[in-house]
């Protein structure tokens, strides 16, 4: 039955009960879909060559076994079998393989394997993300067959692509583009195109990537006014949008302050997919005029987690995969020595306010076990008593430290920053990267560099020169970087060049060895306080 | 102005009036709540107005006008009384605009009677009809204004409920209709081109009747539950009571017109139609309404009968399948029920034409769900709970394949012992309200059968097992044995009898307990290698035998060492080492190259058993005609002589490794053979402690040198080795034929009386009365005895030592009892 069909058919009550019912579960009942589905999928697993790779030959049959026979993986145990797309190795038949950029394009990109079920998981979750993004209390929503929507997602192959391709078969919404135009557009085009028709016919529910609808919402004027020659003449705009048009502009003059998407748009669903998310949420709830709804996953991992009707902290789905949850304490020791295996806590073994990376087994024939996504989740608490949840909810953080995300499009890794060093052939003798904000609270990578004295053209070597250099080599390197920028209209990296020897010299004083890639913020301060300098903007060269 | 056609006006008033009156009785009878208690009063406005116009009409008393009234104040109600139901249907509140509304409506209704809206109306003969002419006022628009906007409060009521709350618009769809069709028809009845017919009662009735579906529709009764032979006496009664003053007047014109006697004539008549018109109703509620109940309820009736006749599981689900195939045809029908032993879910064979059977697992979340509902489940349903989210794939798949719409489950409390799966019907109908209170009923009695089944079951097959290791006792053995030998014919059958060797002292040492738990796994052990491969029972005590068809002795003796090498495997796995020594011997014999029938089989192995266990227990033999030959009966005499000779060759064994052991086992047992003589333990118990003293330390043969004669105090380690020295002495006298009686007070003369001795920690009168002996006799010596690391102790200091540990090392009885006779010299102190 689609989920049209059971809007119509069925009371709020019993359609909250089967697509956010999850939501009422206790710990014990979580874990016992947990189990099961774990089970049913270690067997699958046992049965087939992917398998065997991964489990090295173990046969898991309690949760002590699983946690003590497989080891921890990262993608590239799959590469192998993932990469030639070997079918008859993994354990359920693809129907869609998925891809993103493995460290910013120094590997091939990375492709996830999607089954039926998967796929039948995933369209459920997502359908239950909806409910809950229009819903202010418990068992209260509103989604209906013919609803507007804006979309402004990563297209297919990318995981957020697959939203409207799922969502279209099940009820009939009037998707923003439409699916079938936005096939021959590109993304940014999608985006100028579906705000074009939201703002000639309304819009009732926004489902976007957050760099892209915060983008969106700091130029909202700028792209009103963009619309092109019919939208200025008001040709094609239905009669109440152009009143509420007129209105927000009447209110803008009067109040003297900028529209506001809440001043046009009354949105009864708001869904907002990525990294950043936390960071934009309340600024984003001021212009809209209605809190986002964060969920979270990936490419390898479909959708994990959903806000709630209170839109404060992520419910992980029970049966999308098997969560296990590595304390930041042991990540860390693991990082530095790559020998120590770290110890795992379960969802029901989580503590409030510890920061953890995230291990996943995908059910239903999924292709990763004990698999280390790179996502880092702060648990915010283990029940609500507010909401009436049993269940621990959790904040996104970051990627792994080692590992800088901007926006949600690119990742940089250390290895990818030496390999554009390299191909680029700047003499950088040393150097380490952090995650940023601007004021305009976008991310960027923040590249702290040295230059090498005793190349002839250290002399030339400007912060700019260096960044310059660093983007267009990027840019070859990664398309997802091109596209980032192009997107975002700012380079996601800038440059500050400090004195050779400073790292070291630093390490050297505390008796540490300094992380390149996201050194903590205590580190990087006290380099910069040792070399004069308390904050390094970008473009500055520290002497 | 409404012209009258007297045939149509009055029939289609009457013909509502009756439906209305009429549904209205059913509903006396069905559960009610907020919405049907409106859903009633509505009716009575209905009535009111059908009613009213009939009766105004048929010109009845008191006059016309009085009823035209009746019928225009019924008709003002309906709207304010369609508010409440739409508020009470769609379960929102809103006091406020009720009470208002309905304070409006009261007003409207009462100035009704004085003529405001509508002038008196005029009866007047047109063309040999009947017309009523009446005008309306100017304060007509009240009731309109009021009725139009609480139209709009309806509608408003409706929409927030299908907008705001998400009912399904098709919830209301029949009151949508209903009310249109009823303004439909007020609107005809003013139009002058329609007003051949009473378009408004017409519309009336069958909004009346929208309601009535839309009360159906959600399920708040269903038609038959609620129709009785109570209801209808409420509708006779009624429509009499309405008919009769228009009968009494139709006798007056009579009166008139021919003689006076006519009205006896006539009101037999009456009497007649109305007790006809009774029996009619009653038919009519019982083959529409009731008949198909009754039916039903006489096939579960029937069924509950047959079913209870029988104590046969699959007879009952055979009855239970042709009886659901032919109440509620379906494209297929599976039964399963649940297999202890493999702790599932299956299809019976032979029930179902399945080409592969169904199997679901006990932990499969639709077993949960079946336990969590009251009555059976409807797929869909399932599929939209969040137990379905832990199904296995494989588990949807075989549900979705068969196509399973229905499960009924024969649940017993919480316990499913098994479920019907229902595929589709026909043209993928749903299951209906009255099909599933069937099916339901059915599933009730079937229970209750199967229970009584299986409670049969399991009576016949307790009577058949040992109830200690669940395998066939020696009667069932005996009958499937001579059963296998018929069948077999001349193909090979192999008996094994299986003997634990010293179960008796087995149990001596480690209690009756620990006995009943190891034949428990001997018998899990004999299923694990047999399988289904042979027919095991408890014979006998700690005997066992295994019936292996078409097997020859060969086989036989190799599974007989399987046997061997897993208990070896168990007693390794064991914890105590004490339990090393438990082995079994195993006599085999073939049918029918040896035996030629059931008694010569157990005649046979029996002798193969007894020859094992005089030539050293723990044996496997396959029995051969030279075993009779040697199995006659041993001389007693020449037995104890061998005893003896044994117990002395033993004690030279000790004497010549130790010197010092060998006298002091002497002592020891002289000592403890005076005090149970003292204690007046009986003759033949006084030689087995003898005989135990003796032995005590015979394992001390196998204590190095060093150990045993040291001079200094021992190590942790070497007194380790030294404790060792009791359980060498059991692995001795185990093996010593006819010996193993004394073992029990050999293994404890180191217990100590508050059970913090070795090797078992026995305490009380737990540890057998010789071991206490021994103890005494054992400390006792010790102490008076010089040894190479010490002299000897004075003789009343050893005593004062007996009295001081009495209770906590030594029995108190004993040990007093044994100081005492030393005092006295009746038991005296040996020197060397």
């Amino acid at each position: 039955m689609r989920f049209k069909e059971k809007l119509d058919q069925y009371t709020k009550a019993e359609i909250w009960e089967e697509y956010c019912g999850f939501l009422d579960l206790s710990m014990d009942d979580y874990m016992k879909i947990q189990f099961r589905l774990l089970k049913e999928q270690l067997s699958r697993f046992a049965s087939c060559s992917l398998g065997q790779h991964i489990m090295k030959g173990q046969n898991p049959v309690t949760i002590g076994d699983f946690l003590k026979m497989i080891p921890l993986t990262t993608y590239e145990d799959y590469q192998g079998f993932l990469l030639e797309k070997r079918e008859d190795t993994l354990c359920g038949k693809p129907v869609a393989w998925l891809k993103t950029t493995w460290e910013s394009g120094e590997r091939p990109d990375k492709v996830a394997p999607y089954t039926r079920e998967m796929l039948d998981t995933y369209t459920r979750n997502i359908q239950a993300a909806m409910i809950l993004s229009t819903s202010d209390k418990k068992g209260q929503f509103k989604v209906y067959s013919g609803a507007k929507v804006l979309y402004g997602l990563a297209p297919m192959p990318y995981a957020t692509g697959l939203f409207p391709m799922l969502i279209e078969p099940e009820i009939n919404l009037k998707f923003m583009p439409s699916v079938k135009e936005a096939a021959h557009l590109s993304f940014s085009q999608q985006n100028k195109e579906g705000f074009k028709q939201a703002l000639k016919s309304g819009i009732d529910q926004f489902f976007g990537m957050s760099s892209i609808v915060y983008r969106i919402t700091r130029q909202f004027e700028s792209l009103m006014s963009g619309g092109g020659a019919g939208m200025k003449k008001g040709l094609g705009i239905r009669p109440d949008m152009l009143c509420k048009i007129a209105k927000a502009k009447y209110l803008s003059k009067r109040d003297d302050r900028p529209i506001r998407p809440a001043d046009i748009f009354e949105l009864d669903g708001f869904v907002c997919v990525g990294t950043d998310t936390a960071l934009y949420k309340d600024e984003l709830e001021a212009a809209w005029g209605r809190r986002p709804l964060e969920i979270h996953g990936g490419t390898e991992t479909a959708c994990l987690a959903t806000e709630t009707w209170s839109k404060d902290g992520l419910v992980f789905f029970p049966d999308t995969a098997f969560y296990e949850f590595i304390p930041k304490a042991e990540m860390l020791k693991n990082e530095k020595d790559p020998s120590y295996v770290p110890r795992t806590y379960l969802m029901d073994e989580v503590s409030a306010n510890e920061e953890y990376e995230l291990v996943v087994t995908i059910f239903k024939g999924g292709a990763f076990m004990r698999y280390r996504p790179g996502d880092m989740y702060r648990c915010l608490r283990t029940s609500n008593e507010k909401d009436g949840l049993k269940l621990p909810q959790f904040e996104y953080v970051d990627r792994v430290p080692s590992v800088i995300d901007i926006a949600g499009f690119t990742r940089f890794t250390e290895r990818s920053i030496n390999r554009v060093l390299e191909i680029s052939g700047l003499p950088i003798s040393d150097w380490f990267a952090v995650k940023e904000y601007n004021e305009e609270k976008s991310s960027f990578m923040h590249l702290y560099m040295e230059v090498d004295s005793t190349s002839p053209r250290a002399d030339f070597l400007s912060a700019e020169v260096i960044r310059d250099h660093m983007s267009a080599y990027y840019s070859q390197y990664d398309h997802d970087y091109s596209d980032l920028k192009r997107m975002l209209g700012t380079d996601p990296a800038i440059v500050t060049v400090i004195p050779e020897g400073a790292i070291k010299r630093y390490e050297r004083s505390c008796g540490l060895e300094m992380r390149r890639m996201n050194p903590s913020h205590a580190d990087v301060l006290n380099l910069l306080n040792m070399l004069g300098s308390p904050f390094g903007r970008g473009g500055d060269i520290i002497e | 102005m409404s012209s009258l056609n007297a045939a149509v006006f009055t029939t289609i008033p009457a013909i509502a009036l009756i439906f209305n009156i009429f549904l209205f009785s059913t509903l006396l009878t069905a559960k009610k709540d907020k919405a049907v208690y409106s859903f009633m009063t509505l009716l009575l406005a209905f009535i009111l107005w059908t009613g009213g116009s009939l009766f105004m009409r048929m010109g009845m008393r008191p006059d016309p006008i009085f009823w035209w009234k009746v019928s225009l104040a019924g008709l003002f109600l309906v709207p304010y009384l369609l508010y409440l139901l739409a508020c009470n249907f769609s379960e929102q509140k809103g006091y406020f605009l009720k009470i208002l509304l309905g304070l409006a409506t009261g007003v409207v209704v009462i100035l009704n009677f004085f003529n405001v809206f509508l002038t008196s109306p005029e009866f007047t003969l047109e063309s040999g009809h009947k017309v009523v002419h009446y005008s309306a006022t100017m304060w007509a628009l009240i009731p309109v204004v009021l009725d139009v906007f609480i139209l709009i409060m309806c509608w408003a009521v409706l929409f927030r409920s299908v907008k705001k709350y998400g009912v399904p618009i098709s919830y209301y769809t029949p009151l949508f209709i209903g009310v249109v069709i009823m303004f439909v028809g007020v609107f005809l009845d003013l139009v002058p081109m329609f007003n051949s017919m009473p378009f408004d009662t017409l519309g009336c009735a069958l909004n009346a009747i929208c309601i009535y579906y839309a009360f159906c529709k959600k399920r708040v009764y269903s038609l038959h539950q609620i129709t009785s032979r109570g209801a209808m006496y409420v509708v006779s009664i009624i429509i009499i009571g309405v008919t009769t003053p228009a009968y009494v007047r139709i006798i007056e014109r009579l009166n008139l017109t021919y003689t006076p006697h006519l009205v006896a004539v006539s009101i037999l008549i009456y009497a007649i139609i109305a007790i006809s018109l009774f029996i009619l109703l009653n038919k009519l509620n019982d083959g529409v309404f009731v008949k198909e109940q009754n039916r039903r309820t006489d096939t579960v009736k029937e069924f509950s009968d047959c079913v209870n006749s029988t104590l046969n599981e699959k007879d009952i689900l055979n009855r239970f399948l042709e009886i659901c195939r032919e109440e509620v045809p379906t494209d297929h029908l599976y039964v399963c029920m649940f297999n202890k032993d493999a702790d599932r879910y299956e299809s019976l064979p032979g029930i179902d034409s399945l080409e592969m059977p169904i199997m679901v697992q006990r932990a499969n979340p639709i077993i949960e769900y079946l336990q969590m509902k009251n009555g059976g489940i409807v797929y869909q349903d399932f599929k939209r709970h969040m137990l379905y989210r832990s199904m296995w794939e494989d588990e949807k798949e075989t549900l979705e394949f068969l196509k399973i719409a229905y499960i009924l489950p024969f649940k017993d409390e919480r316990n499913i012992l098994g479920f019907a799966l229902f595929t589709n019907k026909a043209g993928n109908k749903a299951f209906g309200y009255n099909e599933i209170n069937f099916l339901e009923s059915i599933a009730n009695v079937t229970t209750i059968a199967l229970k009584n089944a299986h409670l049969y079951s399991e009576l016949e097959r307790e009577a058949q097992l040992d109830t200690l290791t669940t395998l066939y006792n020696r009667r069932t053995f005996n009958r499937k044995m001579n059963e296998i030998i018929e069948e077999q014919g001349v193909r090979p059958v192999s008996l094994i009898l299986f003997n634990l060797d010293d179960f008796g002292l087995y149990n001596e040492l480690y209690g009756n307990e620990e006995g009943d738990i190891m034949l428990q796994k001997f018998a899990g052990i004999l299923n694990s290698v047999f399988g289904s491969g042979a027919v095991l029972s408890r014979y006998n005590g700690n005997e066992y035998m295994a019936l292996m068809p078409a097997t020859d002795a060969d086989t036989a003796m190799r599974y007989a060492e399987r046997v061997k090498e897993q208990l070896a495997c168990h007693i390794e796995s064991g914890r105590e080492n004490t339990k090393k020594f438990l082995t079994f011997s195993a006599a085999i014999c073939a049918y029918p190259a040896v035996a030629s029938n059931a008694n010569e089989l157990i005649t046979y192995v029996n002798l193969a058993m007894f020859h094992i266990k005089h030539s050293g227990k723990n044996q496997i033999m396959i029995y051969h005609a030279e075993l009779q030959k040697g199995s006659g009966e041993e001389d007693k005499a020449e037995n104890i002589y061998e005893l003896t000779s044994t117990i002395f060759a033993l004690t030279a064994a000790i004497d010549a490794k130790d010197h010092y052991t060998f006298n002091h086992s002497r002592c020891v047992s002289e000592y403890a053979t005076q005090l149970a003589t003292c204690a007046g333990l009986p003759a033949d118990y006084v030689e087995i402690i003898r005989q135990a003293g003796l032995l005590h330390d015979i394992g001390k043969i196998g204590i190095p040198d060093a150990i045993l004669t040291k001079q200094g105090k021992l190590t942790d380690d070497e007194f380790f080795i030294m404790r060792q020295h009791v359980e060498r002495s059991i692995e001795m006298i185990r093996h010593l034929p006819s010996l193993d009686y004394v073992i029990p007070a050999v293994v404890g003369h180191h217990e100590r009386f508050d059970g913090s001795g070795y090797p078992r920690g026995i305490s009380g009168e737990d540890i057998p009365i010789g071991a206490r002996c021994l103890a005494i006799a054992d400390s006792f010596d010790a102490m008076v005895s010089r040894r190479c690391y010490k002299d000897k102790m004075p003789l009343e200091r050893a005593l004062s030592e007996i009295l001081g540990n009495l209770g906590t090392q030594f029995d108190p009885e004993l040990g007093k009892l044994f100081v005492d006779k030393v005092r006295s010299g009746e038991i005296s102190v040996i020197d060397y």
